[in-house]
C-alpha cells in the first residue's frame, strides 16, 4: 500500500485550519497543522512534508515569506498559497500554485493538490539515482545548525541569484 | 573477521550524503588557497559534498580521522602536485598525499563498498617518476589553475547525475573567494583551512549550486 502523502497546512485562523482539516483527512491525506509561521517551520523540518498550504494573510510572518523561507529548505516541495485577490499587492510570490481563498471550492483544491502531489512523484531533485545533495542534506551531514546553514544559504542567494 | 563497509553501517539520510561525499585529499596551505576553493566550489556544484580531514576535531588521531573519512567517502580526490621539496628546514617532499592515496586504493580493494579515486596533479608526466606505481591510471592534470581544477572535475564526473557547466562553477568559486574573508573572521579563524570555515564553505557552494545548476 501506498504511503499517505503528508500535507502541511499553515493558517492562523483556527476554525478554517479545522475545515481544511477534516476535508483532506476525509480524502485519504495525513495532515500537519500550523497556526504561525514559525511553528510551520520547525513542523517541516521535522517531517517529510509533501505538499504545504498555506494562508497568505497571516500575522508576523505571512504566507508568502513562510513559502520563501520553506523554498530555500526543499525547492522541490510543491506549496500552494490561499489568497484574498483583493488584498493582493505587488509582491513577487514564490509559492508554485496561488488559489483564491473564498472561491475555490474544496473539489477544486483537491483536484489540484492531486495534481501537484503526483509531478513530486516524478525524479525527485536531490534524489535523482541517489547521488546528488541538496544545500539542506549537505548541511545536515556537516553537523551545521539549522540557523547557520539558513544564513549561508542567504548570502548565497544575495551573491548568485 | 567482516568488512568494514559503508553500506553496512549507515542507512537514510546518513547513507545519501556517504555516497555523495568525495574524500578531498589536498594540500592545506596558504599556497593552494586558491585551488582549495576550486576543488570546494567544484566538487559541490555536481551536487556533492566535499569531506576533509580539517573538518574532524583534532582529539582524534589524525590517522584514525583519514581512515573513518575515506571509509565514509563514495569517492576520493588526491592531488599529489605537491611533490617538490619544501622550501623550509628540514627540506622534504610531503608525504601525506601519496600516503593518503593508497590508503584510498587499499580501501577500495578491501572494502565492500565501491570506493572511486582520482589522482590530480599539476604538471604532465611527472608522476610517471613520482610515483610509477599509478602507471596505467588515468592523471587529471590541472596545471596548477583553477579552470584546470574545474574542467578536470567535469571529466573525473561525467557520469553524475549533476551536469554543470565551467562558468557555473566559476561562479561559485567567485563567490567563496568574495565571502572567504568574512567567513574567517566569523569563525575567529586564522586560515581558510579551518574546521568552521570549510564546512561553512561547503554548505555556501552547495546552496550557490542549488541555484546555478538545474
Amino acid at each position: 500500500m501506498r504511503p499517505k502523502k503528508i500535507i502541511l497546512c499553515v493558517d492562523d485562523n483556527e476554525q478554517e485550519l479545522t475545515v481544511l482539516k477534516f476535508m483532506l483527512s476525509t480524502n485519504g491525506y495525513t495532515v500537519l497543522s500550523a497556526t504561525t509561521g514559525q511553528e510551520a517551520l520547525a513542523i517541516f523540518s521535522e517531517a517529510q512534508v509533501d505538499l504545504v498550504l498555506a494562508c497568505l494573510a497571516m500575522p508576523k510572518m505571512n504566507g508568502n515569506q513562510l513559502v520563501e523561507r520553506l523554498k530555500q529548505i526543499a525547492p522541490h516541495v510543491p506549496m500552494i498559497l490561499l489568497v484574498d485577490p483583493q488584498r493582493m499587492g505587488g509582491e513577487i510570490y514564490s509559492a508554485d500554485a496561488l488559489l483564491a481563498k473564498k472561491n475555490c471550492s474544496s473539489q477544486e483544491l483537491l483536484e489540484r493538490i492531486k495534481v501537484m502531489s503526483a509531478r513530486k512523484r516524478g525524479p525527485r531533485k536531490g534524489r535523482i539515482r541517489g547521488s546528488f545533495l541538496t544545500p539542506s542534506e549537505a548541511a545536515a551531514a556537516l553537523g551545521i545548525p539549522k540557523a547557520r546553514a539558513a544564513e549561508l544559504f542567504q548570502i548565497a542567494k544575495e551573491n548568485v541569484a | 573477521m567482516p568488512k568494514k563497509g559503508r553500506s553496512a553501517k549507515l542507512s537514510g539520510p546518513a547513507r545519501i550524503a556517504s555516497q555523495s561525499s568525495v574524500f578531498l585529499n589536498i594540500p592545506y596551505d596558504q599556497r593552494f588557497e586558491r585551488l582549495y576553493l576550486a576543488y570546494i566550489a567544484g566538487i559541490s556544484a555536481f551536487g556533492l559534498l566535499p569531506r576533509a580531514v580539517i573538518e574532524i576535531p583534532g582529539g582524534q588521531r589524525r590517522l584514525d580521522r583519514i581512515l573513518e573519512l575515506i571509509r565514509l567517502c563514495r569517492y576520493s580526490i588526491h592531488d599529489l602536485s605537491r611533490v617538490e621539496l619544501d622550501r623550509r628546514f628540514p627540506c622534504t617532499p610531503r608525504f601525506n598525499m601519496p600516503f593518503e592515496l593508497g590508503l584510498a586504493v587499499a580501501s577500495s580493494e578491501i572494502s565492500d563498498s565501491p570506493h572511486e579515486w582520482f589522482v590530480y596533479e599539476a604538471q604532465d608526466y611527472r608522476i610517471l617518476k613520482s610515483l610509477s606505481d599509478v602507471n596505467g591510471t588515468d592523471v587529471y592534470i590541472h596545471g596548477g589553475r583553477v579552470e584546470g581544477v574545474l574542467g578536470q572535475l567535469c571529466s573525473s564526473f561525467v557520469r553524475a547525475d549533476r551536469q554543470p557547466t565551467v562558468p557555473q562553477m566559476q561562479r561559485i568559486y567567485r563567490m567563496l573567494k568574495r565571502e572567504l574573508p568574512k567567513l574567517i573572521l566569523e569563525a575567529g579563524a586564522a586560515s581558510p583551512f579551518d574546521a568552521r570555515v570549510f564546512r561553512d564553505l561547503c554548505v555556501l557552494a552547495s546552496a550557490g549550486a542549488d541555484i546555478l545548476v538545474r
